[in-house]
C-alpha cells in the first residue's frame, strides 16, 4: 500500500543492508503553462563534512554523479511533465551522508495567471518490486515569490536506508538553500 | 590598442548620424548608455538611434544602431542590434556578434575580432580591408561550415533517438536554462553576456539547441561563466559557426558548465 506522506515523516527505503536498492524518485506535473512554467529536480548528494562535489549535483545538465548512483531524466509531454532520479544507495560513496531532493521553480511570472496553483506528485518507486513506496501530492502557488522546494533527504540510519520528508518551500535560491539551511559548501 | 584608443579610431574613421532631433552630438561612448535611451524610449520596443558611416564616402560602410527595449532579470535592460547596410559593412562585422548591452565595449570586442576593423583601422582604406578579410575567408585552413557541420551530423547519428531526446533539452525553456546560469554561477563575463543576449534573440533561437552532458558529444558550443568557445575548433568563433547554421538552416548544439558560485538570493 502506497504512504501517503506529509512533512516530518520518515519512510523507510531498504531494510538491510541486504534489501534491493534501486529506487526511482518521480516528480509529476501538469504541464499547464507550457515554456512559463517549469519545476526542476535536483538530486545533491552531500558527504560527511557537510562538502558537495559539483560534479555530485545531479539535474537536467548534469545527468549523473561521480559514483553513477544517482541518475536524472525528464520528459515533457503535452498533458504532464516528469523529472525522474533513478537513485542506487548501494551505489553510493562510503563519504555520502545524505542525498538532498530539492526542487526549482521557474515562473515567467507576467505571462501567467497569478492567481494559479499548479499540482504536483513525488513519488519513490522501488524499482526491484515496483511497488510504489511512498507518493507526497501537493500544490503550488503561482503568485507567491518561491524559488525552491526542499522535498526531502535520503540517508542512513544504522543498517536502513531512509527518506525523510521536508516539503517546505523557500524563497532563498538552490544555492542559497544549501548554504544557509543545510550549513554545505560547494567545491 | 585598449578600449579607449578604439574608439577614438571608430571617430576618426566614422560618422554617427541619428534622426532623433533632440539626440544632440551623438557618440560611441557616453551618450550609448542603455539607461540613458531605456528612459527616453518608454514606450517603443524597437528604434533605429544612429546611422554610422564612413567618412571617407568610398569606403561605403554603412550600419545602423538600434535600441530594442526589452529586460532579462541581471542580464540587459534594453539592448543595442547593429544591422549592416553596406556589402562592406557586412564583411565588417561578419562572424562577430551584433548585439550588445554597452556599444563602448562592443567596438573594441568588434575591433579584437574583425580582422577587416583591424586592418581598416591600421590603413583607412576599405578595399584594402576587405581584400584581407577575403583572403582570410579563402585561404587553406579557414573555418568549413560545411565540414563542421558533416562532423555534427555525423556524430548525431551515431545515437540513437532515444539517446538524442535524452540528451537534448527542452527547446521551448531555453530562457529558465539561461535565467539557471545566471542565478547559479558567479558573475558572467561581458562577452559571455553578448553570448546569451544572443541565444535568446530570435534571429539565434530556432537554430540553437541546448544539450546535457548525458553523452560525450564533441561538436558543440561550450558556455561558461567567462568564456564562449567552439568546443574541439579552438580557433574558429562562436558567431562564425552560428551564423552559418542560420543561413544553412542547421542545428548548432550549445552546452553549459555551470559552477554553481553565484549568489544565494
Amino acid at each position: 500500500m502506497t504512504i501517503e506522506v506529509v512533512s516530518g515523516q520518515k519512510v523507510i527505503l531498504t531494510k538491510s543492508l541486504d534489501s534491493a536498492s534501486r529506487f526511482t524518485f518521480k516528480m509529476e506535473v501538469k504541464n499547464k503553462f507550457k515554456g512559463l512554467f517549469d519545476i526542476d529536480l535536483f538530486a545533491i548528494n552531500v558527504d560527511k563534512n557537510a562538502m558537495i562535489n559539483k560534479e555530485d549535483i545531479v539535474y537536467y545538465n548534469n545527468v549523473k554523479d561521480r559514483q553513477k548512483s544517482i541518475i536524472y531524466s525528464e520528459t515533457y509531454d503535452y498533458e504532464l511533465f516528469e523529472k525522474k532520479i533513478n537513485l542506487d544507495v548501494k551505489l553510493l560513496s562510503e563519504t555520502t551522508d545524505k542525498v538532498i531532493m530539492i526542487s526549482t521553480l521557474y515562473k515567467s511570472l507576467a505571462e501567467i495567471d497569478k492567481d494559479k496553483y499548479i499540482e504536483f506528485t513525488f513519488s519513490a518507486r522501488d524499482r526491484t518490486t515496483s511497488s510504489i513506496v511512498f507518493k507526497l501530492s501537493d500544490k503550488i502557488s503561482i503568485s507567491e515569490k518561491k524559488e525552491t522546494l526542499v522535498l526531502g533527504e535520503v540517508y542512513k540510519y544504522k543498517d536502513t536506508w531512509r527518506f525523510n520528508t521536508v516539503n517546505n518551500y523557500s524563497d532563498e535560491n538552490l544555492l542559497g538553500v544549501l548554504r544557509n539551511i543545510y550549513n554545505t559548501q560547494i567545491y | 590598442m585598449d578600449k579607449n584608443n578604439c574608439i577614438e579610431h571608430m571617430e576618426k574613421f566614422f560618422q554617427l548620424d541619428t534622426e532623433i532631433l533632440w539626440l544632440k552630438n551623438p557618440d560611441f561612448l557616453m551618450q550609448s548608455r542603455i539607461f540613458y535611451y531605456r528612459s527616453n524610449f518608454r514606450a517603443i520596443n524597437e528604434i533605429k538611434v544612429l546611422t554610422a558611416k564612413s567618412k571617407n564616402l568610398q569606403d561605403d560602410i554603412v550600419f545602423d544602431i538600434y535600441f530594442i527595449r526589452a529586460e532579462f532579470e541581471t542580464l540587459f535592460n534594453g539592448y543595442f542590434k547593429i544591422v549592416p547596410i553596406t556589402s562592406t559593412a557586412i564583411a565588417m562585422f561578419e562572424g562577430v556578434s551584433k548585439i550588445c548591452t554597452d556599444l563602448g565595449e562592443y567596438f573594441y570586442y568588434v575591433y579584437q575580432n574583425s580582422e577587416f576593423l583591424k586592418i581598416y583601422f591600421a590603413t583607412g582604406n576599405a578595399a584594402n580591408s576587405l581584400e584581407h578579410h577575403n583572403r582570410k575567408k579563402t585561404k587553406e585552413g579557414a573555418f568549413d561550415f560545411k565540414k563542421y557541420k558533416e562532423d555534427m551530423y555525423l556524430e548525431i547519428s551515431s545515437y540513437s533517438q532515444d539517446e538524442f531526446s535524452e540528451l537534448v533539452l527542452n527547446r521551448d525553456l531555453t530562457m529558465k536554462y539561461i535565467s539557471n546560469f545566471i542565478k547559479l554561477n558567479s558573475k558572467c563575463s561581458e562577452y559571455v553576456k553578448m553570448f546569451l543576449i544572443n541565444m535568446l534573440s530570435a534571429v539565434y533561437n530556432k537554430n540553437i539547441c541546448i544539450i546535457n552532458n548525458g553523452y560525450n558529444i564533441k561538436n558543440h558550443i561550450l558556455v561558461d561563466t567567462q568564456n564562449v568557445r567552439v568546443n574541439n575548433y579552438p580557433k574558429i568563433g562562436v558567431y562564425d559557426v552560428i551564423e552559418n547554421a542560420v543561413k544553412n538552416n542547421a542545428l548548432v548544439l550549445v552546452k553549459f558548465n555551470y559552477d554553481f558560485k553565484g549568489g544565494g538570493k
